[in-house]
């Protein structure tokens, strides 16, 4: 049975990096990232988790550390036989729950395509995460957010 | 002694270029990301006012875009309004998934190649 429960976690070929918290160290952990990510996978889907990390990345690195850096960031990434899970750990301040929450396709890029003024200069971020991923979890507690994601593979 | 003005730095992330009445803009970086984004989007409101109103965006040499570097595009959009016209080309891989993942595909004019795009605004 499918069930939107979190996505299993299973130890073995678990993939880690500690990203230092600066936009460049961000693109390159991106750049290894887009290396170790499951076949499974189409090139487009590939491209949608890569754009989508990136954006969980820069988020922390320019809100929750407010661009003046602070502790590596913890990325782990699993693959079992029905999710691609990744896990983000930082100790920036945490992302607005009711921001996350609102954010989606259908909020976040259901503009009117032909009404300039109301198209989104900004604030994409979260949109784009959670359109990528079809299972988002996030939590912060004692100074640490965590994000879990999870991408259903096919 | 850095003695570089802002509007050299920003200048280093384009070449800018004039077919047609058209002025084609190419970023010269690999990533058009949060890194970049706010100079790319301040030379090329200055290019705009500066007088072009139409423009081609040409990613060719671009393969990874960001939601900043998307929203500087949107930016340079509205910033062209009625006025003025923008057209993109040579989107490919990463930088065509971010446009089809926000819909802003049906927002851009997106044409193969430049020569396509120059051809469609100067028409």
């Amino acid at each position: 049975m499918e069930s939107p429960a979190s996505p299993p976690v299973d130890a073995n070929g678990t993939v880690r990096f500690s990203v230092p918290a600066t936009l460049p160290e961000v693109a390159r952990a991106v750049e290894r990232l887009q290396h170790q990510l499951p076949r499974r996978l189409d090139e487009h889907q590939q491209h949608q988790v890569a754009i989508a990390l990136a954006e969980v990345l820069t988020n922390i690195v320019e809100h929750g550390y407010e661009n003046r850096g602070g502790p590596a960031i913890d990325v782990t990434m699993n693959t079992t036989d029905r999710w691609l899970a990744v896990e983000v750990r930082d100790a920036g301040l945490p992302i607005p729950m009711d921001k996350l929450e609102q954010a989606g396709p259908e909020t976040s890029f259901g503009f009117d395509p032909t009404d300039l003024a109301a198209l989104p200069e900004g604030g994409m971020g979260l949109g784009i995460i959670k359109t990528a991923f079809e299972y988002v979890d996030y939590r912060s507690q004692g100074g640490t957010n965590r994000l879990r994601l999870g991408k259903r593979l096919r | 002694m850095n003695a570089r003005t802002d509007k050299e730095n920003e200048m280093d992330l384009m070449a800018v270029s004039r077919e047609r009445g058209v002025t084609v803009i190419a970023p010269t970086v690999r990533r058009l990301d949060a890194a970049v984004a706010p100079g790319f989007k301040q030379a090329v409101v200055r290019v705009i006012e500066g007088g072009d109103k139409r423009l081609v965006l040409d990613l060719a040499g671009v393969e990874f875009l960001d939601s900043s570097g998307l929203g500087a595009m949107v930016s340079i959009l509205k910033a062209l309004g009625t006025q003025g016209a923008v057209a993109v080309c040579n989107v490919k891989g990463a930088v065509l998934s971010l446009f089809q993942l926000t819909r802003m595909d049906k927002v851009f004019t997106i044409l193969p190649g430049r020569a396509e795009a120059v051809a469609r605004l100067a028409g």
